[in-house]
C-alpha cells in the first residue's frame, strides 16, 4: 500500500511547466522525506546500541580492573627510568636508534635522559595513527 | 574460358558489393564511418586515460560492432526493429494492448539482440547493484546518520536538469533519461533510460544516456573541484571532523533490512535496484555467505559488466547519435552532475553553519553517486587546503548515501512519468 503522489505524465509529449514544477517538488520532497526516515530510524538505533555498549564496557571495565589490579602492581616494579610506560620499549629503540645514526653526523653524543607521553592527540587519534592515516590516504 | 572468366569476376562483384566496405560507401554510410571513429575515441579514453574502462571499453566495442555497414540485415548483431511494440487495435482503431514480441528477438535476433534483452527487461542493473552491494560499507552512514541529507541534497541536479531538459523540448521520458545522469550512478542510468524510452519514437536511446553518464563519471576529478573550491571558503575547507564511532555487527545488519523495507513501502519503483544492493549488503555483513559474495561481486559481476556495457554499446547506432540532441544530451549532463555537486556542497555548508563548523562542506560533494571516487575527490580537495585533514572516511557517508538517494530519485521518475 502506498500513495501515488502525483498523476503519471505521458512519457511521449513534452513538459508543461507545471508538470516541470511538479516532477521537481515532488522529486526533491520524496528523496528528502524517504531518507529523513532513514536518519531517524538509524539514528534511534544507533543510540541505543551505543548505549546497551557504553553499560556493557562499564560494567566490563569494573570487573576487568578488579582482575588486573594485581598484576598492574607487579609490572610497576620493573618499570626502567627512562621510560615512565614500557610498552613503547620497541618503540623508543627505534628512535634513539634514528638520534644515535643523526648525531654521528654532527660528532656529538646525546644521552637519552627520559622519555614522557605527550597529548599529541588530534582529533581523537594518537600521531602514529594520523601518520598511518596520512600514507594511507596519500594514493587517494 | 570467358565463361569461366565472367563467373571468377562476377563472384568477386558480389562478395564486394555484399561487403561492409561497398555498404561504406553508399546511402548514409559515412554515417557509419564517423560512429566507428567515435568508438575508437572512446576506446582510447577508456584504454589510454583509464576513463572508467570496465564499462566504457564493452560500450565503446559494442558501439563499433553495431555500427559495421553490414548488407543483409539477417547477419547484423543488433536488430533494433525487432524491439518495437507490436500494438493490437479494437475494431474501432483504438489501442487495446502494446507489447515487444520476444518470441521474434529469439528466433531472429543477432548476439546481440539476445545480450540486450537483459538490458530491455532490466535484469543487468539489478544485477550490478548486488555486486556493488557485496562491496560497500555502510558504516560510515550508519555512524553518521545525517550524511543521509548530503545523499538526498545531491540527487538536486536530477531534479533541476528535468526542468532544463524539458524547456530543450525533450519528452517527458527524454527528460527523465537525461536528468538521471545527474544521479552519477551508471546503472541506474541505464535501468531507468531503458524503462522511460520504450514504447515510442525516441530522439535518444539508452546507449546515448549511458555514454555520457559514463563518461561524465570518468569526470567527476575534473569536474568537481572547481565547483567546490568556488562555493567554499579556505576555512570551511580545514575544518577537520571528528573520528566516527564504531559500528557494531548488528547495526550493519539491521541497515539492509531496514532501509529495504523503507524504500520498498514507499518508494515501489526503486524496490529491484535498493532491495539488490541490500541483498548484496547483508550477503557480506552476514559473514556466513562468503562464497556467494565472492561470485557476486567477483564473477558474476564481470560477466553482467561485459553483457550490460556491450549490449548497451551496440544501441548506439548512427540515427541515434548523430544528431542535435546528443549534443544537447552531452550538454545536459554536465548541467547535471555541476547542479549535482553544488546540491550537496550548498547543503553541506548549511550543516556546517548549523553545526558551530563540526562538518565540512566538502563531503557534501560526495552526495552523487560516483562512487568511490566523489569521496576520493572530496578527500583529495580537503587535503589539498590542510595535508593532515582526512575527509575520506566522512565522505563515503554521502557517497553511498547518494546511491541510495539516486535508486530513490530513480523510482520517482520511473512512477511519474508512464
Amino acid at each position: 500500500m502506498y500513495f501515488n503522489l502525483m498523476a503519471k505524465i505521458s512519457a511521449t509529449e513534452k513538459v508543461s511547466g507545471i508538470e516541470q514544477a511538479a516532477v521537481t517538488f515532488t522529486g526533491i520532497a520524496v528523496v528528502f522525506l524517504v531518507l529523513l526516515i532513514l536518519i531517524i530510524f538509524v539514528g534511534c538505533f544507533g543510540k541505543f546500541f551505543d548505549k546497551s555498549k557504553k553499560n556493557n564496557s562499564s560494567s566490563g571495565n569494573a570487573s576487568a580492573a578488579a582482575a588486573i589490579k594485581p598484576v598492574t602492581e607487579t609490572k610497576s616494579q620493573t618499570l626502567c627510568d627512562a621510560c615512565d610506560t614500557c610498552d613503547d620499549d620497541e618503540v623508543i629503540a627505534v628512535i634513539s636508534a634514528v638520534i644515535a645514526q643523526m648525531s654521528a653526523a654532527d660528532g656529538k653524543n646525546y644521552k637519552i635522559k627520559s622519555v614522557k607521553r605527550k597529548n599529541t592527540k588530534a582529533y581523537g587519534r594518537p600521531i602514529w595513527a594520523t601518520e598511518g592515516l596520512r600514507q594511507n590516504t596519500n594514493p587517494f | 574460358m570467358s565463361d569461366f572468366i565472367n563467373l571468377f569476376l562476377d563472384t568477386l562483384k558480389e562478395i564486394w558489393q555484399t561487403s561492409g566496405f561497398y555498404a561504406l560507401f553508399q546511402g548514409d554510410g559515412w554515417k557509419s564511418i564517423i560512429m566507428l571513429l567515435i568508438s575508437f575515441v572512446f576506446m582510447y579514453l577508456a584504454i589510454a586515460k583509464q576513463f572508467e574502462p570496465l564499462l566504457l571499453l564493452p560500450i565503446a566495442f559494442g558501439m563499433f560492432l553495431t555500427n559495421l555497414p553490414i548488407i543483409n540485415i539477417e547477419d547484423a548483431m543488433y536488430h533494433p526493429e525487432l524491439f518495437d511494440y507490436v500494438y493490437e487495435y479494437a475494431a474501432d482503431g483504438s489501442v487495446i494492448d502494446h507489447y515487444i514480441d520476444y518470441g521474434r528477438v529469439l528466433k531472429e535476433g543477432g548476439l546481440l539482440d539476445i545480450l540486450y534483452l537483459g538490458v530491455k527487461l532490466g535484469i543487468y542493473p539489478p544485477i550490478i547493484f548486488l555486486g556493488i552491494g557485496t562491496m560497500t560499507d555502510f558504516a560510515p552512514l550508519i555512524a553518521n546518520p545525517r550524511s543521509f541529507l548530503l545523499g538526498a541534497a545531491a540527487q538536486g541536479g536530477i531534479f533541476f536538469t528535468f526542468i532544463g531538459a524539458a524547456l530543450l523540448g525533450f519528452t517527458a521520458a527524454e527528460a527523465g533519461s537525461i536528468a538521471i545522469i545527474g544521479g552519477a550512478d551508471g546503472p541506474t542510468a541505464i535501468y531507468v533510460s531503458t524503462k522511460l524510452l520504450s514504447g515510442g519514437d525516441f530522439k535518444i536511446s539508452t546507449g546515448t544516456i549511458a555514454l555520457a553518464a559514463y563518461t561524465y563519471m570518468a569526470l567527476v576529478p575534473v569536474i568537481q573541484p572547481p565547483i567546490m573550491k568556488a562555493l567554499t571558503t579556505k576555512k570551511e575547507r580545514a575544518i577537520k571532523m571528528a573520528t566516527l564511532r564504531t559500528v557494531s555487527k548488528t547495526e550493519k545488519l539491521i541497515f539492509p533490512v531496514a532501509v529495504t523495507l523503507i524504500v520498498a513501502l514507499i518508494v515501489p519503483s526503486a524496490a529491484p535496484l535498493v532491495g539488490m544492493l541490500m541483498l548484496g549488503n547483508i550477503l557480506k555483513e552476514s559473514g556466513v555467505c562468503s562464497r556467494l559474495v565472492d561470485t557476486a561481486q567477483n564473477a558474476l559481476m564481470n560477466i553482467i559488466t561485459i553483457f550490460l556495457g556491450v549490449s548497451v554499446g551496440a544501441t548506439t547506432k548512427a540515427d541515434k547519435i548523430l544528431n542535435l540532441e546528443f549534443a544537447k544530451v552531452i550538454a545536459l549532463g554536465v548541467v547535471a552532475f555541476a547542479l549535482g555537486t553544488a546540491s550537496g556542497l550548498l547543503l553541506g555548508k548549511l550543516m556546517s553553519k548549523l553545526s558551530g563548523g563540526k562538518i565540512n562542506p566538502l563531503i557534501g560533494s560526495a552526495g552523487v553517486s560516483a562512487v568511490p571516487m566523489a569521496a576520493r575527490v572530496s578527500q583529495k580537495v580537503g587535503a589539498q587546503t590542510d595535508p593532515t585533514n582526512f575527509l575520506l572516511m566522512h565522505a563515503m557517508g554521502p557517497n553511498v548515501a547518494g546511491v541510495i538517494g539516486s535508486a530513490v530519485a530513480a523510482g520517482v521518475l520511473l512512477s511519474v512519468i508512464g
